[in-house]
C-alpha cells in the first residue's frame, strides 16, 4: 500500500508509504483516494490527517510517468487535489522534509497545515520547463503573498518551513513543530479544532477561497516581464509563470485554474520541457553504471594527491579543497610549485575580491593544501591524479613511480585527454586501481568530468570515483577508452565539418553566427582561437600519422603555419584588439580561405544557416551513435550530459541524441546522406552509422538501443 | 525680446530604465510629481495655469492618453486646467517651454507649466504598421534605428572611437564633480515610489524608495575603461560608454508671461529669446544642431561667440564632437556639468531639464545667454536661446 490508513481515536492518519520520496504515482494516488472515501465513510473520522515520512511528505509528482498515460490517468493529480479541499471533513497537512511540486499543492489543497522546523518546500517545475499544474499557480499566492509565491515558482528552488511561517500575513503554515517525533500529534491538535470549528458551523478554510491582491499588481506583472524576458532568453515557461500568478490576482480562482491546466498541458507538449525532462532523467541515469551495483562499497577517500601543479593540475586540486578534502601537489620543480600554489591562491583571492569567498573559507582551504617535491611524501594518498604532459613517455615515468611509491588500495587516475588509458594502466602491477579522470578546463568551474574506465579498471574504484565526483559537484559521466573518450573524439568531426564549410562557402563569422543562433555559446573558429589553435594543430598532425584515412581541410593548418593561433597571440581566426574580447572579421583569413578555394578548384555556394547547424550537430549525432555502438557510452543520454556540462550545447534542446531523437532518426539520416551525396563530402564519415540506420528503419529513438533498467 | 519668462524648474531625478527607481512608476505619477513641484515652487495657485504642455516621444501606454492632461489632474489642477501632449522625439521638453512661451507672446494665455515626462521603462512602444513602405522607398533612414545614424555620423565625418570614448569620460567626471557639489540639488524634487528590484536571493521584489540623485553617473570613469565595451553594433563604434543611457523621469518649468511675473514680485530664472527647428538628412540625424543653432542665433542677430553657456543634448558623444567642432563651441561653456551620457536621456524630459540648468548654471557662473540645443530622430535639429535673469 503506498498510502496506510490508520484510525487515531476519531481522526484518520494517512500517511504516503512511497520510499524514496513519496513520489506521487498513480498507486499513491489511488490509495490516497481510497483512503480520503474511507474517512468519509466512517461516521466515527471528524477529521484526516496527510502525512509522510520524516524525509519528505511528498516530492511531488512521478517523473518517470511524466509524459506517460500513467500521468494522466485518474485519478489524476489535478483530480486527487480538488478531492482533498472538496473533502467534507477537514483535512490537515503534516508536513516534514521535502514538500515539492505536487506535494506542496497536495498540502495546499489540505485546511489545514503544520511543518516541522528545516522542512523544505519548492515549487520546481519551472525547472523542467513546465509550472505547477495542480492549482499550485493560483493557491500559494494566496497562500504566502503574490511577490514570494512569484519568486518560488519562477526560481523553482528550496524555501524552508520557517522563511514561509515568517512571512508577513501568510496562511501556508499555521504552526511550526521542532521536530519529526512532535510533528503528528500537534497534527492532532490541529485536526481536532479544524473538526470542532466545523462542528461548530464555520466553513472549511480553503485557499482558494482567499484574496489574491498586490497593491501594485500591474506596474508589478510589467517589471517582472521586463526581468524575465531578459534572463530567460526565450524559454517560455518563465513567462508562463509570471501569467498564471497574474491570472491569480485577477481570476476568479477556478478560471484561473483552468487557464493554469491549459497552459501546463501546452508546456508539456513543448520541445523545451521534453529536452529538460530528458537532461533530467539523463543526469539521475549517468551516475548508474550497467554492471556496477549501487550497493558495490567504495573505497574511502580521505587524502589526494596531485601530479602535476599547472593550469589543471591547479584547478583539479581546487576542486577537493573546495569539498574539505587535504591535497597533496606534486611538481619535480620548485618553480613550478611555487607558481602553481600561487595560481590557486590568486584565484580564490579573486573571489574573495568578487564577493563569493569569505577570507575564513579561503584560509580553511588552503589550509588544506600542501606541496611537495617528492613521490615519497604522497604514498599514503588515497586517490592520486596525474596531470601532467600529454607524453606517453612521461606518463610512463609518472605511472611506474607511482606504483611504487603509493599505498596498497590507492587509486591512480590520470587526467589525459588523448592517451591510451590501458596502456597507460599497464604501466603499473595494479592496472585495476587505474582510472581516467578527464577534467574539462577550466578544471575547478567545468562541470564535466569523464571517468574513462580501463580495461582492467575495477568496480569498486568506478564506483568510488563516480561517488567522488560527486561530492565534488561535477557530472560524472563514465566512457570507455578510445581517442578522445566521448566530447572530444565528437568535437573533432564537428570542426573538421566546420572547417569544410568553409571551403564551400562560408567565413568563421558566417558558421559562428549561425551555431551561435541554434544556441552554443561560442561557435567552432571562436571557441577554438579561446582555447588554441594549437591544440587542433597537433590532433591533425597526430592524426595524419595515426590515421591517415579521417579527411581535414587544410585551412586551419594554413591559419596555424601562419601563427595566427588564438586569443594569445592576437590573432586567429579572428583579429583580436589588444584589452578586448571581440572576434573582429579578419581580412588576411578570408584570404587565405579563398586562395584555397581557388587553388582546389571548389565552386563556392551559399549555404543557410540550417545546413550549417544539421552539418554541426549531426556531425557529433553520427559520432555520437558510434560512441554508442562501441559501448564507449553506455546510453544516449550521458552524450548529452557530456554535451551540457562540458560543451555548452544548450540545455533547451536537451543535447545533441536527444536533438537528432526529436528531429526523428530517419530525418536524421536522411540529411547525412544528402550531405554524404554533396561534392567533395566526407563521405566515409557522413555514411550514417548502422545504428542510426536500424533505429531509424524501426521508428525508433536512442533509449531503445540501451537495454537494461534505466530507472 | 519676448514677454514669456521662466519663473520655476523643477524634475524628478533620473534614474536607470527598467533597473532604477522609477522601473514602476505611472506617467501620471511622474508628470504630475513635477509639475506640481514646479508650481509650488513658482509660488502660484494650482488654478492659475492656463494650459500644462509636457513632452513625451513616446505618448503611449502609460505615458498615453494625453500625459500632459492627465498629469495636470495628477498635480492637483484643478479641472480647468488644460494639457497638451507634444511629440517632437528628443526636443519635445524643450519644444513644449518653446510652446508655451509663444502662446504667451501670443497673447493667448498668462501662465503655462511646460516640461517633458518619459518612462522607458513601462512604454512598450506600438510597433504595428510602423515602417511604410511607399515612405520606406524613399527615405529609407527614416526608419533607421538611433545607432544607426550614430555610426553613420563617425563614419562619414571620420569621428574615431577614442575620440568618443574621451568625450563620454568627461561627461561622466563632470557630471560626478557637479553632483557632488550639489549642483544639481535645486532643480531636483525628489520623489517617493514603489520600485520593482531583482533581489539575488528573494527574486524579483518590491519596496518603497525616496529617489533623490541622478542614478546613472559613473563615479571613476576613464575613457580608457570605456575603451574596453563591446561596441553596441558588430563591428560597431558606439557603445553604452560614448551614448546617452536609458533613464526615466519627468520635469516641468512655469513659463509666465512677465508683466504677470513681475506682479506677483516673482524672480524668474530666465527669458525665452527664441527657438527655431531645422530639418537634415534621416541618415545623420545627429547633426541637427548644426542646422537649427545657427538658424535661432541669425534670427536673434546672435553669434556663437555671444552665447555664454551650451546644453547641447549628448544623444551620442559622437554627434555632440561633430556639432561643437562644426559650429565652434568650446568645451569650457559646454555641457559643462555633464550630459546626458551621464545623467540619462528620458527622451520627452531633456529639453526641459537642460533649460532649467542651463539658467540655473548660467546664473551661478554670471552668463547672460544661454543655448539648449539636440538633435532629433527622422533629421532635425531644435535649439532654444535663453536670457539668463
Amino acid at each position: 500500500m503506498s498510502a496506510m490508513y490508520e484510525l487515531m481515536d476519531d481522526v484518520a492518519v494517512v500517511r504516503l508509504n512511497q520510499p524514496p520520496m513519496n513520489g506521487l504515482s498513480l498507486s499513491t494516488r489511488q490509495d490516497v483516494m481510497q483512503s480520503l472515501e474511507r474517512s468519509a465513510a466512517d461516521p466515527q473520522v471528524k477529521a484526516v490527517i496527510l502525512i509522510g515520512s520524516e524525509k519528505a511528505f511528498s516530492s511531488g509528482a512521478d517523473i518517470s510517468e511524466f509524459g506517460s498515460m500513467r500521468a494522466y490517468q485518474e485519478p489524476n493529480l489535478l483530480t486527487l487535489v480538488d478531492a482533498v479541499e472538496q473533502h467534507a471533513k477537514p483535512v490537515i497537512a503534516a508536513l516534514s522534509g521535502v514538500v515539492m511540486g505536487g506535494g506542496l499543492e497536495l498540502a495546499m489543497a489540505c485546511h489545514g497545515r503544520v511543518a516541522v522546523k528545516g522542512c523544505r518546500m519548492a515549487m520546481p517545475e519551472v525547472k523542467l520547463g513546465l509550472v505547477p499544474g495542480a492549482g499550485g499557480t493560483q493557491r500559494l499566492p494566496r497562500a504566502i503573498g503574490v511577490e514570494p509565491a512569484l519568486n518560488m515558482i519562477l526560481q523553482g528552488q528550496e524555501v524552508t518551513a520557517e522563511v514561509l511561517h515568517g512571512l508577513p500575513e501568510q496562511q501556508l503554515l499555521a504552526q511550526l513543530v521542532d521536530n519529526w517525533d512532535d510533528l503528528l500529534r500537534h497534527a492532532l491538535v490541529v485536526a481536532h479544532q479544524a473538526a470542532a470549528a466545523q462542528a461548530a458551523g464555520r466553513a472549511l478554510p480553503k485557499l482558494s477561497a482567499l484574496n489574491c491582491r498586490h497593491p501594485q499588481s500591474e506596474s508589478y506583472f510589467v517589471f517582472a516581464r521586463t526581468m524575465v524576458k531578459g534572463m530567460a532568453k526565450g524559454l517560455p515557461a518563465p513567462m508562463q509563470c509570471i501569467a498564471l500568478v497574474e491570472a491569480a490576482t485577477q481570476r476568479k480562482f477556478v478560471d484561473g485554474q483552468a487557464l493554469e491546466l491549459q497552459v501546463f498541458k501546452d508546456l508539456m507538449a513543448s520541445p523545451e520541457s521534453a529536452a529538460f525532462r530528458h537532461l533530467f532523467l539523463a543526469e539521475r541515469a549517468a551516475s548508474k553504471i550497467k554492471d556496477v551495483p549501487s550497493m558495490t562499497p567504495v573505497r574511502d577517500i580521505q587524502r589526494v594527491a596531485v601530479i602535476g601543479a599547472g593550469t589543471m593540475g591547479g584547478g583539479i586540486a581546487m576542486n577537493f579543497l573546495n569539498a574539505g578534502i587535504p591535497v597533496q601537489i606534486l611538481e619535480t620543480r620548485q618553480e613550478a610549485l611555487d607558481r602553481g600554489i600561487d595560481v590557486i591562491r590568486k584565484n580564490y583571492e579573486a573571489q574573495v575580491k568578487k564577493g563569493k569567498l569569505t577570507q575564513d573559507k579561503l584560509d580553511a582551504r588552503l589550509s588544506l593544501l600542501s606541496a611537495t617535491l617528492s613521490y615519497g611524501d604522497i604514498g599514503q594518498a588515497d586517490l592520486v591524479i596525474e596531470a601532467v604532459f600529454e607524453d606517453m613517455k612521461v606518463k610512463e615515468s609518472v605511472f611506474k613511480q607511482l606504483d611504487q611509491t603509493m599505498k596498497s588500495g590507492a587509486i591512480l587516475a590520470s587526467n589525459t585527454s588523448t592517451l591510451d588509458l590501458n596502456h597507460i594502466a599497464e604501466f603499473t602491477k595494479r592496472p585495476e586501481d587505474v582510472v581516467g579522470m578527464h577534467f574539462f578546463s577550466p578544471a575547478n568551474v567545468m562541470k564535466l568530468l569523464e571517468v574513462v574506465r580501463g580495461e582492467k579498471t575495477a568496480k569498486d574504484v568506478l564506483a568510488t570515483v563516480m561517488a567522488l565526483g560527486k561530492k565534488i559537484r561535477k557530472t560524472c559521466v563514465v566512457s570507455g577508452v578510445c581517442d578522445g573518450f566521448i566530447g572530444n573524439r565528437m568535437i573533432d568531426p564537428y570542426f573538421r565539418q566546420a572547417a569544410f564549410l568553409l571551403e564551400e562557402g562560408c567565413t568563421p563569422m558566417e558558421v559562428d553566427r549561425a551555431i551561435e543562433k541554434f544556441g552554443f555559446p561560442m561557435g567552432p573558429f571562436r571557441m577554438s582561437d579561446l582555447a588554441g589553435n594549437d591544440i587542433g594543430w597537433h590532433i591533425r598532425q597526430r592524426h595524419a600519422s595515426e590515421k591517415p584515412h579521417i579527411r581535414h581541410s587544410r585551412i586551419p593548418d594554413l591559419i596555424c603555419e601562419k601563427g595566427r593561433f588564438g586569443q594569445k597571440t592576437g590573432s586567429g581566426w579572428y583579429d583580436y584588439i589588444a584589452g578586448q574580447r571581440e572576434a573582429l572579421p579578419s581580412a588576411e583569413v578570408l584570404s587565405i580561405i579563398d586562395s584555397y578555394r581557388a587553388q582546389r578548384g571548389i565552386s563556392v555556394r551559399k549555404i543557410d544557416a540550417q545546413e550549417i547547424v544539421m552539418r554541426l550537430v549531426l556531425a557529433l549525432v553520427n559520432e555520437g551513435a558510434r560512441i554508442l555502438e562501441e559501448g564507449i557510452a553506455e546510453r544516449a543520454g550521458d552524450i548529452d550530459m557530456v554535451y551540457l556540462t562540458g560543451y555548452g550545447f544548450p540545455a533547451w534542446r536537451g543535447g545533441p541524441m536527444h536533438y537528432a531523437e526529436q528531429l526523428g532518426l530517419y530525418r536524421a539520416s536522411q540529411w547525412m546522406k544528402r550531405f554524404a551525396a554533396m561534392p567533395n563530402a566526407d563521405r566515409d564519415f557522413w555514411r550514417p552509422a548502422d545504428l542510426i540506420e536500424q533505429l531509424a528503419a524501426q521508428g525508433l529513438g536512442f533509449a531503445a538501443a540501451t537495454s537494461g533498467d534505466q530507472s | 525680446m519676448t514677454r514669456a519668462v521662466i519663473v520655476s524648474t523643477a524634475r524628478t531625478p533620473l534614474t536607470k530604465s527598467w533597473k532604477g527607481a522609477l522601473n514602476m512608476t505611472h506617467g501620471a505619477t511622474l508628470g504630475g510629481h513635477a509639475v506640481r513641484h514646479a508650481i509650488a515652487r513658482a509660488a502660484i495657485e494650482a488654478g492659475e495655469v492656463e494650459d500644462v504642455i509636457m513632452g513625451c516621444a513616446f505618448p503611449e501606454g502609460t505615458t498615453g492618453l494625453n500625459i500632459a492632461r492627465q498629469s495636470a489632474l495628477a498635480a492637483g489642477c484643478p479641472q480647468e486646467v488644460s494639457g497638451l501632449t507634444v511629440n517632437r522625439f528628443c526636443s519635445s521638453g524643450l519644444q513644449a517651454i518653446a510652446l508655451a512661451a509663444q502662446r504667451i507672446t501670443a497673447g493667448e494665455g498668462d501662465v503655462y507649466v511646460a516640461g517633458g515626462v518619459e518612462s522607458i521603462s513601462c512604454v512598450q512602444m506600438n510597433s504595428a504598421m510602423l515602417n511604410d513602405p511607399a515612405l520606406a522607398a524613399v527615405q529609407p533612414a527614416m526608419y533607421w534605428g538611433m545607432l544607426e545614424t550614430a555610426e553613420q555620423v563617425a563614419k562619414r565625418y571620420q569621428i574615431g572611437r577614442d575620440a568618443m570614448d574621451e568625450y563620454g569620460a568627461m561627461s561622466q567626471q563632470r557630471a560626478e564633480a557637479a553632483q557632488a557639489q550639489g549642483l544639481f540639488t535645486q532643480e531636483i524634487a525628489p520623489i517617493t515610489v514603489t520600485m520593482g528590484v531583482a533581489d539575488q536571493k528573494l527574486g524579483l521584489i518590491t519596496h518603497q524608495v525616496t529617489a533623490a540623485q541622478d542614478e546613472g553617473i559613473r563615479a571613476g570613469t576613464t575613457a580608457q575603461a570605456l575603451s574596453k565595451l563591446r561596441p553596441a553594433l558588430p563591428a560597431g563604434l558606439v557603445s553604452a560608454g560614448n551614448a546617452s543611457q536609458f533613464s526615466d523621469g519627468a520635469g516641468a518649468c512655469v513659463v509666465m508671461d512677465e508683466a504677470t511675473a513681475q506682479r506677483k514680485g516673482l524672480n524668474p530664472l530666465g527669458r525665452f529669446l527664441g527657438f527655431a527647428v531645422a530639418g537634415c538628412a534621416p541618415d545623420e540625424m545627429g547633426i541637427g544642431p548644426v542646422f537649427a543653432i545657427p538658424k535661432v542665433l541669425k534670427r536673434l542677430g546672435l553669434t556663437v561667440a555671444d552665447i555664454d553657456l551650451w546644453e547641447l543634448n549628448e544623444a551620442f558623444a559622437v554627434q555632440v564632437i561633430y556639432c561643437r567642432d562644426q559650429l565652434g563651441i568650446p568645451m569650457d561653456r559646454l555641457n559643462v556639468n555633464g550630459g546626458a551620457i551621464a545623467l540619462g536621456h528620458p527622451y520627452g524630459v531633456s529639453g526641459q531639464r537642460l533649460t532649467g540648468h542651463a539658467l540655473i548654471e548660467g546664473k551661478r557662473r554670471g552668463a547672460k545667454l544661454v543655448c539648449v540645443s539636440m538633435c532629433i530622430a527622422g533629421g532635425m535639429g531644435a535649439a532654444g536661446v535663453f536670457e539668463v535673469l
